[in-house]
């Protein structure tokens, strides 16, 4: 067993539904039908000789973690390694917990919006037009509740997975009042084990999203209607029996228990948000807009815990001068600064978890990331806010955020420090179980080869990163033909044309 | 092999990659030169705020707007955002000297009715007295700095007219860079918008549903929330009257927001000032809220006024009015010139205001006119755009003229205030300089080389291969009264 499961790790990707088959009982739940005989015990994992970072305090080097179905139940060095473990030999590697991005909407569908502010053309929608004994304004969707929607969607999970992450937590971006949100991991196997924890945190905002009711149809108007809703569910709350049924109502008064989340868009309404919060006695956990670096005293003073975006501008195509015209300065000034954004939020003594949220490709979330710690972010904070941080703020850091006994087996193993530019990400383990993202034996082949066929030489030059080498024929300093080529574990195959004029190529 | 047939073949590694990363990570370590963070951010930032400086006035012609009237070769000191002394030949060793010869100072413009500054200005319901402009400050708004340049120093924000209760006004200061909180006036009463006419009933949409759909609907809207207004106050005190003891038994009102800014008008604790054009309704106004036992504050527009001057003047209602804009629609055909002119001679406190970013930003031209048309004073006519609007406002115990102990919210003029070549030279807040035309130039300098810095960053980029994206202008929207189109025109999505 050892030995299979081993090769099959060098295999990578083949490796992971086959590993499902093996260690598949860890994630099933006592209470489901069973249609075969096979191993139900859990899986057990001994990862030795890697560098672990447990929390973004403490990294124990030549370490051992031991893992047992989907927990951790061990980490430190030294450790005796249980007998019937699969051992697997980190050495060089380096272990993270997994990462957390508190805001998302995973696995959720998407939502209809509608235009605001169309107010003086057709016919307005004064009453709320939501079937069932919900709130007055169709706005005002305290009721939802993430878990009863959310779906696995395995080619988000796939993409976030790639970035590090392992767990999220899910909210409909939809209303001023958008219910609860749940913490969920990325596993793929089934959303009785992916959802973790339903009604987590209570999510607000101050856009309308699917509300076709006309009012409220103004930023003033959003935050009138939030205020009024406070002091509705106050009155309300206080009646029992209830003057009528809102379910919505009853939602938001449970609610209001919870992390209480607001979506901002920019630090002005970052400010605007908390203004609302302090009226009431709330003190929100702020998703910004990643231009806080403008008024930082001003962000500061607020005392919200923030969720920062890194969807920093692309530069302005501004070649002509015409069309540079048309740029005004603070987006220019804007599109140099926002990488500098987390590092003044560091600078500033402000608590911040890191989001994927607003980026165009999740791909950008590393490099990007890498970009704020150029500018002054550490990567102790950096990994603060992708961990321990969110996973306090959502009341879950006795489950993710770090890795010690009896916390869930989420974790990253990278070929270094995860912030590194060349650091590759081999494996995202979700609740036990691998997902590999690229094979632990990706080498890195770059250098200078003399080729020789049949009795021809050539010079070949790879370069790349480790899983994605170019290669290229060099014939003389200023002239090179490119070919191509993969790099197995075992194999190498290459093709290319012998010179220019060429028209068939050399396959090895 | 092309032609199919096979081959042995054998490589070896002769040595490493010629590194490029030494010469880039040489290229990093010259720290990247990064732009400042301006106050706003953007055009016109500053670096820093400015501060209350110890300012000395000296041999200026200053419009005092008070009893002594239009002095010449006159010096005012202004100490800790206050106008200290006035007078001739003062002296302040601590004092930054400024020569007033040939140049005007005045109080600074205030205009009672303006959009800018906002991120909405108008919600939907009949009644929304609810919603606060105060709450969606834009400290960013170029329009800001471009009313400064006019020697604005203060505006109200009102609500726009889509409703016959609009939501409360802001009043702020152009305290250009400040935090949006501290554009407000501290300790200034409270103001709504109330509107009547064709915005309010809905005239240019004819698929319109929502109540009122007529001028005698309107009158109702205003009779209703005050009533309810009035029931509401008194299911509070009641409440309020309860003993401590029996109060946990008895169930506490619902709080209304709406219903509370009426209690606050009935109150004379919130102001209205009310968007009006046609004489009937301007009437009806004045007769509900006399009904009522309250006063309205404010007509603003107020076309119309002309013809029920002196039943304003007995109402005791301020007008805030266009010196000559008109004929933009059907219910403003009756529009004259001598309107802000025939008013103030029949006692109304009157005002010319904006309703317009651009007009803003001239006022003092506007004002002019009515010298013009109607053979206003010189001084009226500047009161009409700085004292006037000051009490119309409630402001005029700390803003409006150049008095010892009134706030240091002034102008220092090129040229004699009502003339179209007058310059504000120095528009000056609590004592601090907000524009000043030479540093303005100095400003736009910097932030120009700036922006070519930058410019030449992104060129640079998209010639080593980055991707860029389409050059477009987020533009910035003057608002209007009637302008429901809001937030989003301003809010990234």
């Amino acid at each position: 067993m050892k030995i299979i499961m081993y090769q099959l790790l060098k295999k990578g990707r083949g490796f992971l539904t086959l590993a499902l088959l093996f260690s598949g009982n860890t994630l099933a739940q006592e209470t489901f039908p069973r249609n075969d005989v096979k191993d139900n015990r859990a899986g057990s994992y001994a990862f030795t000789n890697a560098t672990i970072i447990t929390d973004p305090q403490t990294t124990l080097q030549n370490a051992t973690m031991l893992v047992k179905g989907n927990k951790v139940e061990q980490v430190g060095a030294g450790l005796a390694i249980p007998k019937g473990y699969t051992v697997i030999d980190l050495k060089g590697k380096f272990i993270y917990p997994s990462l957390i991005d508190m805001f998302t909407s995973y696995g959720l569908a998407d939502v209809e919006r509608t235009r605001t502010g169309r107010g003086f053309g057709g016919a307005e929608q004064m009453e709320s037009t939501t079937k069932g004994a919900y709130n007055a304004n169709q706005a005002i969707r305290a009721h939802y509740n993430a878990a009863d929607e959310f779906t696995i969607n395995a080619k988000v999970a796939d993409e976030m997975r790639k970035v590090g992450i392992g767990a999220v937590l899910t909210s409909k971006p939809d209303g001023l009042a958008r219910g609860t949100s749940a913490f969920v991991t990325l596993n793929e196997k089934n959303e009785n084990t992916a959802l973790l924890k339903q009604k987590v945190a209570a999510n607000y905002s101050l856009e309308k999203g699917s509300s076709t009711q006309t009012y409220p149809s103004s930023m003033m108007g959003f935050i009138a209607l939030l205020r009024q809703t406070y002091l509705d569910a106050d009155w309300f709350g206080a009646q029992t029996p209830r003057p009528f049924a809102d379910n919505s109502l009853e939602a938001w008064i449970q609610n209001q228990r919870m992390p209480q989340i607001f979506a901002a868009t920019s630090w002005m309404t970052v400010l605007r948000a908390d203004k609302v919060g302090d009226e009431f006695g709330v003190q929100y956990i702020i998703k910004g807009g990643g231009d806080e670096y403008k008024r930082i005293n001003d962000i500061k003073a607020t005392k919200a815990s923030l969720i920062i975006p890194v969807n920093y501008p692309e530069a302005y195509d501004v070649e002509d001068p015409f069309d540079a015209e048309r740029v005004s300065l603070s987006d220019m000034k804007h599109w140099e600064l926002a990488p500098t954004n987390l590092a003044a939020l560091e600078k500033n003594g402000i608590n911040f978890a890191i989001t994927t949220s607003g980026l165009k490709k999740t791909a950008d979330f590393l490099p990007n990331l890498r970009k704020a710690i150029e500018n002054g972010l550490s990567e102790t904070a950096a990994l603060k806010a992708l961990t321990t941080t969110p996973a306090q703020l959502l009341k879950v850091e006795d489950q993710v955020g770090s890795l010690k006994k009896g916390m869930l087996a989420n974790f990253i193993v990278t070929s270094g420090k995860l912030f590194d530019e060349k650091t590759i990400i081999h494996q995202n383990w979700i609740q036990g179980e691998p997902y590999s993202v690229k094979s632990l034996d990706t080498k890195n082949f770059n250098g200078n080869y003399s080729l020789t066929v049949n009795d021809q030489s050539f010079n070949l030059e790879v370069s790349g990163e480790a899983g994605s080498h170019k290669a290229k024929i060099k014939v003389n300093d200023s002239t090179s033909l490119d070919a191509n080529a993969t790099f197995g574990n075992d194999v190498v195959s290459l093709s290319f044309k012998p010179t220019k004029q060429s028209t068939g190529s050399i396959r090895l | 092999m092309a032609d199919g047939t096979w081959i042995t073949w054998s490589g070896s590694r002769t040595g490493d990659l010629q590194s490029k990363e030494t010469a880039k990570s040489a290229a990093n370590d010259k720290k990247e030169e990064l732009g400042k963070v301006t106050y706003p951010f953007g055009a016109h930032g500053y670096m820093a705020l400015p501060v209350a400086e110890t300012l000395l006035i000296k041999n200026a012609t200053v419009w005092t707007n008070e009893t002594e009237g239009i002095l010449q070769g006159t010096d005012v000191l202004i100490k800790d955002g206050k106008i200290l002394k006035i007078g001739k030949n003062l002296s302040d060793p601590t004092a930054r000297n400024i020569d007033g010869t040939g140049k005007h100072l005045t109080a600074g413009i205030i205009d009672e009715h303006s959009h800018i500054g906002a991120a909405s200005i108008n919600d939907v319901a009949s009644n929304s007295g609810m919603v606060r402009i105060g709450d969606n400050i834009d400290a960013e708004a170029i329009n800001i700095y471009r009313a400064l340049a006019g020697g604005v120093v203060a505006v109200q924000v009102l609500h726009g007219s889509a409703n016959p209760i609009g939501g409360q006004s802001a009043l702020i200061k152009l305290r250009w860079g400040e935090s949006p909180e501290n554009y407000k006036i501290q300790g200034a009463d409270g103001f709504i918008k109330f509107a009547l006419g064709e915005n309010v009933k809905r005239t240019s949409n004819a698929a319109s549903i929502r109540f009122p759909q007529t001028r005698m609907g309107v009158e109702q809207v205003f009779v209703d929330a005050f009533t309810n207004g009035k029931e509401y106050e008194k299911k509070w005190s009641a409440y309020n009257s309860i003993p401590a003891k029996e109060k946990g038994l008895a169930l506490k009102p619902r709080r209304d927001l709406a219903d509370e800014a009426m209690v606050e008008i009935l109150n004379k604790k919130r102001f209205i000032s009310c968007h009006s054009y046609v004489q009937s309704e301007i009437n009806m106004l004045m007769d509900v809220a006399e009904r009522f036992n309250f006063r309205i504050n404010t007509f603003t527009h107020i076309l119309e006024g002309y013809k029920v001057a002196d039943k304003m003047a007995q109402h005791g209602v301020a007008a805030s009015t266009f010196s000559d804009w008109w004929n933009y629609k059907w219910e403003v055909r009756y529009a004259i010139p001598y309107n802000a002119a025939i008013m103030q001679r029949a006692g109304v406190l009157t005002a010319i205001n904006s309703d317009d970013a651009e007009m803003g930003r001239r006022l003092n031209q506007e004002a002019a006119k009515s010298v013009k048309y109607a053979g206003m004073s010189e001084e009226d006519a500047l009161k009409m755009v700085t004292l006037n609007p000051a009490k119309i406002l409630h402001l005029d115990n700390q803003m409006g003229s150049i008095k010892v102990g009134k706030s240091a919210d002034i102008v220092l003029w090129t040229d004699h205030p009502l003339s179209v070549y007058a310059k504000p030279e120095k528009t000056v807040i609590d004592g601090k300089v907000y524009f000043d035309l030479e540093k303005d130039a100095q400003n736009n300098k910097e932030l120009a080389a700036d922006r070519a810095r930058i410019i030449q960053k992104m060129k640079n980029v998209k010639k080593s291969g980055g991707s860029v994206q389409k050059a477009d202008s987020k533009m910035q929207l003057d608002f209007h009264c009637d302008d429901v189109l809001g937030f989003e025109k301003t809010e990234e999505d």
